[in-house]
Protein backbone atom coordinates (compact mmCIF):
# COMPACT_ATOMS: atom_id res chain seq x y z
CA UNK A 1 0.00 0.00 0.00
CA UNK A 2 2.90 2.50 1.01
CA UNK A 3 6.31 2.53 2.07
CA UNK A 4 5.75 4.87 5.24
CA UNK A 5 6.95 3.99 8.19
CA UNK A 6 3.94 3.56 10.74
CA UNK A 7 3.84 3.31 14.30
CA UNK A 8 0.75 3.06 16.68
CA UNK A 9 0.81 4.58 19.68
CA UNK A 10 -0.99 2.36 22.89
CA UNK A 11 -1.19 4.05 26.21
CA UNK A 12 -2.12 2.00 28.89
CA UNK A 13 -2.87 2.88 32.48
CA UNK A 14 -3.75 -0.28 34.90
CA UNK A 15 -4.86 -2.26 32.02
CA UNK A 16 -4.27 -5.51 32.47
CA UNK A 17 -7.27 -7.32 31.36
CA UNK A 18 -6.92 -5.18 28.25
CA UNK A 19 -3.39 -4.89 27.29
CA UNK A 20 -2.92 -8.22 25.79
CA UNK A 21 -6.10 -8.50 23.37
CA UNK A 22 -5.29 -5.34 22.15
CA UNK A 23 -1.84 -5.94 21.42
CA UNK A 24 -3.04 -9.75 19.91
CA UNK A 25 -5.55 -7.26 17.38
CA UNK A 26 -2.62 -5.37 16.43
CA UNK A 27 -0.38 -8.46 15.78
CA UNK A 28 -2.82 -9.77 13.43
CA UNK A 29 -3.57 -6.81 11.62
CA UNK A 30 -1.88 -7.17 8.16
CA UNK A 31 -3.39 -4.76 6.23
CA UNK A 32 -0.86 -2.21 6.60
CA UNK A 33 2.81 -2.94 8.07
CA UNK A 34 2.75 -1.56 11.28
CA UNK A 35 4.98 -0.76 14.16
CA UNK A 36 3.92 -0.59 17.44
CA UNK A 37 4.73 1.13 21.35
CA UNK A 38 3.01 0.53 24.12
CA UNK A 39 3.33 3.17 26.58
CA UNK A 40 2.88 2.08 30.27
CA UNK A 41 1.74 5.36 31.81
CA UNK A 42 2.94 4.12 35.59
CA UNK A 43 0.65 1.12 36.08
CA UNK A 44 -0.13 -0.02 39.42
CA UNK A 45 -1.70 -3.34 38.24
CA UNK A 46 -0.39 -6.12 36.65
CA UNK A 47 -0.12 -4.38 33.51
CA UNK A 48 4.28 -4.47 33.32
CA UNK A 49 4.26 -7.87 34.22
CA UNK A 50 1.80 -8.81 31.09
CA UNK A 51 4.04 -6.57 28.75
CA UNK A 52 7.19 -8.29 29.92
CA UNK A 53 5.66 -12.11 29.71
CA UNK A 54 4.72 -11.68 26.52
CA UNK A 55 7.36 -9.72 24.96
CA UNK A 56 5.34 -6.47 24.19
CA UNK A 57 7.43 -4.04 22.71
CA UNK A 58 6.68 -1.23 25.52
CA UNK A 59 8.10 2.26 27.68
CA UNK A 60 7.42 2.21 31.00
CA UNK A 61 6.75 5.42 32.53
CA UNK A 62 8.39 5.72 36.16
CA UNK A 63 5.10 7.17 37.76
CA UNK A 64 1.36 7.78 36.43
CA UNK A 65 1.42 10.85 34.55
CA UNK A 66 -1.73 10.96 32.64
CA UNK A 67 -3.11 10.39 29.57
CA UNK A 68 -1.56 13.39 27.85
CA UNK A 69 1.90 12.93 28.99
CA UNK A 70 2.01 8.96 28.00
CA UNK A 71 0.85 9.90 24.47
CA UNK A 72 3.40 12.89 23.87
CA UNK A 73 6.01 9.90 25.04
CA UNK A 74 4.44 7.92 22.23
CA UNK A 75 5.25 11.00 20.02
CA UNK A 76 8.43 11.25 21.54
CA UNK A 77 9.50 7.78 20.59
CA UNK A 78 7.77 8.26 16.79
CA UNK A 79 9.92 11.30 16.13
CA UNK A 80 12.72 9.83 17.44
CA UNK A 81 12.39 7.04 15.34
CA UNK A 82 11.88 8.73 12.35
CA UNK A 83 8.52 7.54 11.82
CA UNK A 84 6.41 8.75 9.02
CA UNK A 85 2.60 8.30 10.35
CA UNK A 86 1.73 7.58 14.39
CA UNK A 87 -1.66 6.13 14.83
CA UNK A 88 -3.45 6.84 18.56
CA UNK A 89 -5.08 3.45 19.71
CA UNK A 90 -6.46 2.77 23.03
CA UNK A 91 -4.98 0.31 25.34
CA UNK A 92 -8.64 -0.79 26.68
CA UNK A 93 -10.01 -2.27 23.70
CA UNK A 94 -12.48 0.13 22.33
CA UNK A 95 -10.85 0.79 19.07
CA UNK A 96 -11.40 -1.11 15.90
CA UNK A 97 -7.68 -1.95 14.44
CA UNK A 98 -9.78 -2.94 11.30
CA UNK A 99 -9.97 0.98 10.18
CA UNK A 100 -6.39 1.75 10.53
CA UNK A 101 -5.96 1.63 6.86
CA UNK A 102 -9.01 3.79 6.35
CA UNK A 103 -7.45 6.23 8.93
CA UNK A 104 -4.22 7.04 7.41
CA UNK A 105 -5.40 6.60 3.57
CA UNK A 106 -6.03 10.78 3.48
CA UNK A 107 -2.55 11.45 5.22
CA UNK A 108 -1.17 8.77 2.85
CA UNK A 109 -2.88 10.96 -0.33
CA UNK A 110 -1.69 13.87 1.63
CA UNK A 111 -5.58 15.03 2.01
CA UNK A 112 -4.83 15.76 5.42
CA UNK A 113 -1.79 16.23 8.53
CA UNK A 114 -4.12 14.58 10.95
CA UNK A 115 -7.41 12.42 10.72
CA UNK A 116 -9.50 11.74 13.32
CA UNK A 117 -11.63 8.38 13.73
CA UNK A 118 -14.77 9.13 14.50
CA UNK A 119 -18.41 7.41 15.99
CA UNK A 120 -20.58 10.02 15.02
CA UNK A 121 -20.37 9.80 11.02
CA UNK A 122 -20.94 7.42 8.64
CA UNK A 123 -23.27 5.37 11.28
CA UNK A 124 -20.40 2.51 11.32
CA UNK A 125 -19.72 2.33 15.28
CA UNK A 126 -23.09 1.29 17.35
CA UNK A 127 -20.85 1.90 20.46
CA UNK A 128 -21.70 6.20 20.92
CA UNK A 129 -20.73 6.65 24.65
CA UNK A 130 -22.80 7.81 27.38
CA UNK A 131 -25.57 10.64 27.45
CA UNK A 132 -23.93 13.24 29.39
CA UNK A 133 -21.01 12.48 27.62
CA UNK A 134 -22.51 13.12 23.56
CA UNK A 135 -23.61 16.20 25.05
CA UNK A 136 -20.16 17.14 26.62
CA UNK A 137 -19.02 16.33 22.77
CA UNK A 138 -21.81 18.24 21.06
CA UNK A 139 -20.45 21.35 23.41
CA UNK A 140 -17.05 21.28 22.84
CA UNK A 141 -17.67 20.53 19.04
CA UNK A 142 -20.40 23.35 18.60
CA UNK A 143 -17.62 25.30 20.34
CA UNK A 144 -14.90 24.41 18.19
CA UNK A 145 -17.16 25.54 14.69
CA UNK A 146 -17.82 28.74 16.51
CA UNK A 147 -14.51 29.95 16.53
CA UNK A 148 -12.87 28.01 13.41
CA UNK A 149 -15.98 27.40 10.81
CA UNK A 150 -15.05 23.51 10.91
CA UNK A 151 -17.05 20.72 12.48
CA UNK A 152 -15.38 17.95 14.30
CA UNK A 153 -18.54 15.78 15.59
CA UNK A 154 -16.23 12.88 17.54
CA UNK A 155 -14.01 16.07 19.27
CA UNK A 156 -12.98 13.59 21.86
CA UNK A 157 -11.92 10.58 20.15
CA UNK A 158 -8.52 9.08 21.10
CA UNK A 159 -7.99 7.11 17.71
CA UNK A 160 -6.57 9.72 15.59
CA UNK A 161 -3.45 9.24 13.16
CA UNK A 162 -0.94 12.18 12.04
CA UNK A 163 1.66 12.93 9.72
CA UNK A 164 5.12 13.69 10.34
CA UNK A 165 4.99 17.66 11.02
CA UNK A 166 2.41 16.96 13.67
CA UNK A 167 4.29 14.32 15.61
CA UNK A 168 6.99 16.79 15.90
CA UNK A 169 5.03 19.17 17.10
CA UNK A 170 3.46 17.41 19.40
CA UNK A 171 6.84 15.41 20.55
CA UNK A 172 7.59 19.29 21.15
CA UNK A 173 4.37 20.62 22.83
CA UNK A 174 1.29 18.66 23.40
CA UNK A 175 -1.21 19.66 26.13
CA UNK A 176 -1.30 16.89 29.12
CA UNK A 177 -4.84 18.26 30.53
CA UNK A 178 -7.74 17.62 27.76
CA UNK A 179 -5.50 16.55 24.84
CA UNK A 180 -7.56 15.50 22.07
CA UNK A 181 -10.14 18.51 22.18
CA UNK A 182 -7.75 21.10 22.61
CA UNK A 183 -4.93 19.28 20.34
CA UNK A 184 -7.91 19.28 16.89
CA UNK A 185 -8.22 22.93 17.80
CA UNK A 186 -4.82 23.90 18.03
CA UNK A 187 -4.17 22.12 14.80
CA UNK A 188 -6.94 23.33 12.97
CA UNK A 189 -6.09 27.28 14.25
CA UNK A 190 -2.68 26.97 13.35
CA UNK A 191 -3.69 25.99 9.59
CA UNK A 192 -3.19 22.43 9.19
CA UNK A 193 -6.02 19.69 7.36
CA UNK A 194 -7.74 17.48 9.81
CA UNK A 195 -10.46 15.23 8.42
CA UNK A 196 -12.88 13.15 10.32
CA UNK A 197 -13.18 9.37 9.36
CA UNK A 198 -16.01 7.06 10.45
CA UNK A 199 -14.60 4.50 12.34
CA UNK A 200 -16.38 1.53 14.80
CA UNK A 201 -15.34 1.39 18.52
CA UNK A 202 -16.94 -1.03 21.16
CA UNK A 203 -17.58 -0.58 24.89
CA UNK A 204 -14.89 -1.11 27.51
CA UNK A 205 -15.31 -4.82 28.54
CA UNK A 206 -13.31 -4.52 31.83
CA UNK A 207 -12.02 -2.18 34.03
CA UNK A 208 -13.47 1.98 34.43
CA UNK A 209 -13.86 4.86 32.00
CA UNK A 210 -11.34 7.28 33.68
CA UNK A 211 -14.82 10.04 32.53
CA UNK A 212 -17.54 10.01 35.26
CA UNK A 213 -20.38 12.10 35.09
CA UNK A 214 -19.27 14.72 37.22
CA UNK A 215 -16.11 14.88 35.75
CA UNK A 216 -17.73 15.21 32.17
CA UNK A 217 -19.36 18.62 33.03
CA UNK A 218 -15.90 19.89 34.56
CA UNK A 219 -14.59 18.48 31.50
CA UNK A 220 -16.46 20.89 29.37
CA UNK A 221 -15.74 23.68 31.00
CA UNK A 222 -12.23 22.82 31.44
CA UNK A 223 -11.75 22.30 28.00
CA UNK A 224 -13.41 25.51 26.97
CA UNK A 225 -10.26 27.30 29.19
CA UNK A 226 -7.86 25.73 27.88
CA UNK A 227 -8.40 25.91 23.86
CA UNK A 228 -8.99 29.84 24.76
CA UNK A 229 -5.84 29.72 26.39
CA UNK A 230 -4.09 27.83 23.25
CA UNK A 231 -4.88 31.77 21.34
CA UNK A 232 -2.25 32.75 23.72
CA UNK A 233 0.99 30.17 23.21
CA UNK A 234 0.04 28.81 19.62
CA UNK A 235 2.21 26.53 17.53
CA UNK A 236 5.04 28.33 16.73
CA UNK A 237 5.49 26.26 13.40
CA UNK A 238 1.66 26.98 12.62
CA UNK A 239 0.90 27.54 8.78
CA UNK A 240 -1.35 30.87 9.73
CA UNK B 1 -4.88 52.27 68.18
CA UNK B 2 -2.96 49.17 69.00
CA UNK B 3 -2.64 48.25 72.76
CA UNK B 4 0.84 47.45 74.26
CA UNK B 5 0.39 43.96 75.40
CA UNK B 6 -0.87 43.52 71.21
CA UNK B 7 2.47 45.32 70.06
CA UNK B 8 4.43 43.58 72.53
CA UNK B 9 2.76 40.25 71.65
CA UNK B 10 3.32 40.60 67.69
CA UNK B 11 6.87 41.75 68.46
CA UNK B 12 7.42 38.63 70.07
CA UNK B 13 5.71 36.58 67.15
CA UNK B 14 7.69 38.51 64.34
CA UNK B 15 11.38 37.72 66.32
CA UNK B 16 10.46 33.72 66.28
CA UNK B 17 9.11 34.27 62.72
CA UNK B 18 12.87 35.65 61.65
CA UNK B 19 14.37 33.23 63.94
CA UNK B 20 12.79 30.32 61.82
CA UNK B 21 13.82 31.76 58.62
CA UNK B 22 17.11 32.26 60.15
CA UNK B 23 17.24 28.59 61.41
CA UNK B 24 16.02 27.35 57.76
CA UNK B 25 18.70 29.39 55.66
CA UNK B 26 21.02 28.28 57.73
CA UNK B 27 19.96 24.17 57.43
CA UNK B 28 19.81 25.15 53.63
CA UNK B 29 16.23 23.88 53.85
CA UNK B 30 15.47 27.81 52.02
CA UNK B 31 17.34 28.59 49.36
CA UNK B 32 19.39 32.26 49.99
CA UNK B 33 17.93 33.87 46.59
CA UNK B 34 14.13 33.53 47.81
CA UNK B 35 14.53 34.19 51.63
CA UNK B 36 14.95 37.34 51.15
CA UNK B 37 11.43 37.90 50.19
CA UNK B 38 10.32 36.64 53.57
CA UNK B 39 12.66 38.37 55.29
CA UNK B 40 11.53 41.63 54.06
CA UNK B 41 7.94 40.47 54.67
CA UNK B 42 9.11 40.00 58.77
CA UNK B 43 10.52 43.21 58.60
CA UNK B 44 7.37 45.37 57.21
CA UNK B 45 5.43 43.63 59.49
CA UNK B 46 7.89 44.45 62.50
CA UNK B 47 7.85 48.32 61.50
CA UNK B 48 3.90 47.96 61.07
CA UNK B 49 3.45 47.16 64.56
CA UNK B 50 5.23 50.41 66.18
CA UNK B 51 4.30 53.11 63.15
CA UNK B 52 0.30 52.58 64.05
CA UNK B 53 -0.47 56.32 64.18
CA UNK B 54 1.23 56.54 60.44
CA UNK B 55 -0.98 53.02 59.74
CA UNK B 56 -4.35 54.68 61.17
CA UNK B 57 -4.04 57.45 58.51
CA UNK B 58 -3.67 55.45 55.83
CA UNK B 59 -6.56 53.51 57.61
CA UNK B 60 -8.17 56.63 57.21
CA UNK B 61 -7.70 56.97 53.59
CA UNK B 62 -8.18 53.65 52.65
CA UNK B 63 -12.04 53.94 54.35
CA UNK B 64 -10.76 50.72 57.03
CA UNK B 65 -12.09 51.32 60.47
CA UNK B 66 -9.01 49.90 62.40
CA UNK B 67 -5.27 49.50 62.15
CA UNK B 68 -5.71 45.29 63.12
CA UNK B 69 -7.99 44.90 60.32
CA UNK B 70 -5.56 46.75 57.45
CA UNK B 71 -2.94 44.51 59.29
CA UNK B 72 -4.85 41.14 58.86
CA UNK B 73 -5.97 42.40 55.06
CA UNK B 74 -2.50 43.05 54.20
CA UNK B 75 -1.44 39.73 55.67
CA UNK B 76 -4.10 38.22 53.77
CA UNK B 77 -2.91 39.52 50.52
CA UNK B 78 0.60 38.61 51.27
CA UNK B 79 -0.62 35.08 51.66
CA UNK B 80 -2.84 34.99 48.55
CA UNK B 81 0.26 35.97 46.45
CA UNK B 82 2.42 33.75 47.77
CA UNK B 83 0.67 30.60 47.18
CA UNK B 84 -0.25 32.24 43.84
CA UNK B 85 3.71 32.02 43.52
CA UNK B 86 3.92 28.90 45.03
CA UNK B 87 1.17 27.10 42.51
CA UNK B 88 2.98 28.69 39.71
CA UNK B 89 5.88 27.39 41.02
CA UNK B 90 4.84 23.52 41.53
CA UNK B 91 3.19 23.52 37.66
CA UNK B 92 6.17 24.63 36.56
CA UNK B 93 8.32 21.68 38.42
CA UNK B 94 5.56 19.28 37.80
CA UNK B 95 6.29 19.96 34.32
CA UNK B 96 9.71 19.16 34.32
CA UNK B 97 9.21 16.19 36.40
CA UNK B 98 7.57 15.23 33.66
CA UNK B 99 9.91 16.24 31.12
CA UNK B 100 12.58 13.93 32.89
CA UNK B 101 9.75 10.77 33.04
CA UNK B 102 9.19 11.22 29.67
CA UNK B 103 13.36 11.21 28.90
CA UNK B 104 14.11 8.60 31.25
CA UNK B 105 11.35 5.89 29.36
CA UNK B 106 13.04 7.16 26.29
CA UNK B 107 16.69 6.65 27.05
CA UNK B 108 15.77 3.12 28.89
CA UNK B 109 14.62 1.81 26.07
CA UNK B 110 17.46 2.97 23.59
CA UNK B 111 19.85 1.36 26.07
CA UNK B 112 17.59 -1.93 26.12
CA UNK B 113 17.46 -2.12 22.48
CA UNK B 114 21.90 -1.48 22.36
Amino acid sequence: MNNKKILIIIPAYNEEKNILSTFESVKKYKKVKLDYIVINDGSKDLTEKVLQENKINHLTLPFNMGIGAAVQTGYKYAFNNNYDIAIQFDGDGQHDINYVEKLIDPIINNKANMTIGSRYIENISKFKSSFSRQLGIKLISSFIKILTGIKIKDVTSGYRAVDRTIIKLFSLDYPHEYPEPVTNYSILKSGYKVKEVGVNMYARTNGKSSINFVKSIYYVFNVFISILLFNFKPYKEGKK
Amino acid sequence: MISVNLKIFLAIITVIYFIIILIAIKKQTMPVKSSVLWIVFGVIMFISIFITPLLSKLCDFIGIEKVSNLLLFCGFMALLILSFDLYKLNYQLKKKIVALGQELALLKDEVKNK
